[in-house]
């Protein structure tokens, strides 16, 4: 961590920017040359905001959580902080993207059994052919794919956080790996009916889904080595538990607490201009927002699959203050 | 590229798809089925009117469908199972997917086959265990495909196919079933007639609340839609009502309580 702040500490020096830390945007509205921003330190009036607040600003539950028994606890990532912190007792991982996972595994080791509930999600192995995936995404080209080259874009940015983990020992965090701990492994959480967690029977199918989708990607990192030594490897496939729970009675006190790993929202109660779709989802093109002006940065596959990360965001940025700076310039 | 032409409009599809994002209310369908008790344990069931795009549809024709017990379970065996529906549409919904996937991925198919097998433990259905469960235990799918694509390929329609089938949903989540009974007796000024609309919510009787099996027939059946019944079974002692302990019981002539009966899982 000391490293990326050094890094993010250098580049505000280097920028020279005005930095306001500690300082909370209310409202964000719209003028006529440009914006009011009202902050918790007085109003800024900006002729172009760039909105650079990310995906993942508060967790999404779904409607279910509502019907569990009182009897269980009820967390999310954002309140989660140790296994200790949780009762004694049996968990519910609802999830299993990277926050799931890696809870899952976290909650297990604590000597709680962990019961983790599997709807779709990205397999992914830590290292392949002896590099980190990460390093494979770049060198295949796969992390600079264009959002106007993918085929399903609404799908490409509603994808989940794949399978990772990120230790010493680089360390693969697929569901075999939470299985080998003893991590029982249910369906996609569907409903609860008379204090009954009901779970998808269609266990198997999500399975394959990641595995085949896995098995492109890897392909994809062998086509782009194509004739360099080492052999392609492929993981096993995740493996089918001998038979699976459909159902958890909340009330027997097997579960005492359930932790909704089921991802996040963005937060734009602050922008006070209309610009979100149907579903509160910003409406953008690449980043320029549908309000002259008005950027954001940093969002899922905004330009590019790596749109999300440190590294990434570079070549979105120039792009979209290259189109903000045109906005400027013909309006002097 | 060859045309690839398996006989599905993809194009249709995926127009209907652009059109529907912008009206959810076109794409609220109503599925109906009208069933007639016949004799014992045989119903026939017609179907040929549904819901869609904002106005009634028609099928070109009317599709009638007989449902029995076999003789194994002292029944006429006017038809197949009710039970053995779920397996006719569970088949017919994953094959129409594949189709649909290979064509819109442009994968020629040459055959398309498969076979269903519903594990079902008959001792739910009769009371014998109260912990057995009275539908299926377990079901699989076994899909012989030959198409010019790799195994990989294949493999991705037929999981592709489960991820947008409807009667794979149906089976494998839970749905909120309500059933609704009148009391049709003359005495009571309501005539059995066909002008009460039909259910929209499927069959008004779930298959494992009907009755009628004897209880001689043997405990552990496979059902299979492409194999044959089991032959043994037993003396066919005369049915047994079980309607002492269950409601809604299609095959004996008591008054009903209305309920609301949730699904099973």
């Amino acid at each position: 961590m000391g490293e990326v702040i050094d890094f993010i500490e250098r580049f505000a020096i280097l920028s020279g920017a005005p930095v306001r830390t500690g300082t909370n945007v209310s409202s964000v509205r719209r003028t006529d040359d440009g914006y009011r921003v009202t902050t918790s330190r007085g109003e800024i009036h900006a002729r172009t905001v760039v909105i650079a607040s990310g995906a993942c600003n508060r967790p999404a539950l779904p409607p279910v959580h509502d019907a569990v028994p009182a009897s269980v606890e009820q967390v999310t990532p954002f309140d989660y902080r140790a296994p200790e912190k949780l009762p004694d007792g049996g968990v519910l991982v609802v999830g299993a993207s990277a926050t799931g996972v890696q809870l899952a595994a976290e909650l297990q080791r604590s000597g709680r059994p962990v019961t983790l509930s599997v709807g779709e999600h990205v397999r992914l192995p830590r290292t392949y052919r002896g590099r980190d995936v990460l390093w494979w995404m770049d060198a295949s080209g796969v992390w600079d794919q264009r959002y106007d080259e993918v085929d399903d874009l609404v799908r490409a940015r509603r994808l989940p956080s794949p399978q990772l983990v990120g230790t010493p020992e680089r360390a693969t965090l697929d569901l075999n790996a939470l299985t080998a701990m003893g991590v029982n492994l249910v369906g996609r959480f569907a409903a609860v009916r008379d204090g009954r967690a009901l779970f998808s029977g269609g266990l198997r199918n999500v399975f394959a889904l990641a595995d085949l989708k896995m098995q492109r990607l890897l392909d994809t990192f062998d086509a782009a080595v194509e004739g360099e030594a080492g052999l392609p490897e492929r993981p096993a496939p995740t493996r089918v538990p001998e038979s699976t729970r459909l159902q958890l009675d909340l009330r027997s006190g097997e579960i005492r607490s359930i932790v909704w790993a089921t991802g996040f929202r963005p937060d734009y109660t602050w922008l006070d201009v209309p610009v979100l779709d149907a579903k509160g989802r910003l409406d953008h093109e690449g980043g320029l927002v549908a309000s002259p002006g008005l950027y954001v940065l940093g969002l899922p596959v905004l330009r590019r699959r790596k749109s999300t990360f440190i590294h990434g965001i570079e070549d979105d940025a120039r792009e979209v203050i290259d189109h903000l700076a045109g906005h400027l310039a013909s309006r002097q | 590229m060859t045309t690839v032409e398996n006989g599905v409009n993809v194009q249709a599809l995926l127009d209907a798809r652009n059109v529907l994002k912008d009206a959810p209310e076109a794409a609220q369908f109503t599925w109906r089925a009208s069933s007639k008790w016949q004799h014992g344990v045989h119903s026939t069931t017609r179907i040929q009117q549904f819901f869609g795009l904002g106005a009634e549809q028609t099928h070109k024709t009317e599709a009638v469908f007989d449902a029995d017990h076999p003789e194994v379970f002292a029944a006429e065996d006017n038809g197949i199972t009710p039970i053995e529906y779920l397996l006719v549409g569970l088949a017919s919904c994953l094959t129409a997917g594949v189709a649909s996937v290979a064509q819109n991925r442009g994968i020629q198919l040459r055959s398309v086959e498969s076979v269903v097998e519903g594990q079902h433990d008959i001792r739910g259905i009769l009371g014998v265990d109260g912990d057995v469960r009275n539908g299926f235990n377990d079901i699989k799918v076994t899909f012989n495909i030959d198409a010019d694509a790799s195994k990989q390929e294949i493999e991705a329609l037929v999981a592709q196919s489960q991820k947008r089938s409807a009667v794979f949903d149906a089976l494998t989540n839970p749905t909120n079933v309500t059933v609704e009974v009148r009391r049709t007796s003359p005495e009571w000024g309501i005539r059995p007639s066909s002008a009460s609309p039909p259910s929209s919510s499927g069959p008004a009787t779930p298959a494992s609340r009907r009755a009628g099996f004897s209880p001689n027939a043997q405990s552990t059946t496979s059902w299979s839609s492409a194999g044959k019944w089991p032959t043994r079974g037993g003396e066919n002692g005369g049915t047994r009502c079980v309607c002492s302990r269950r409601t809604g019981c299609a095959a004996c002539p008591v008054s009903i309580t209305p309920a609301r009966i949730p699904t099973d899982t």
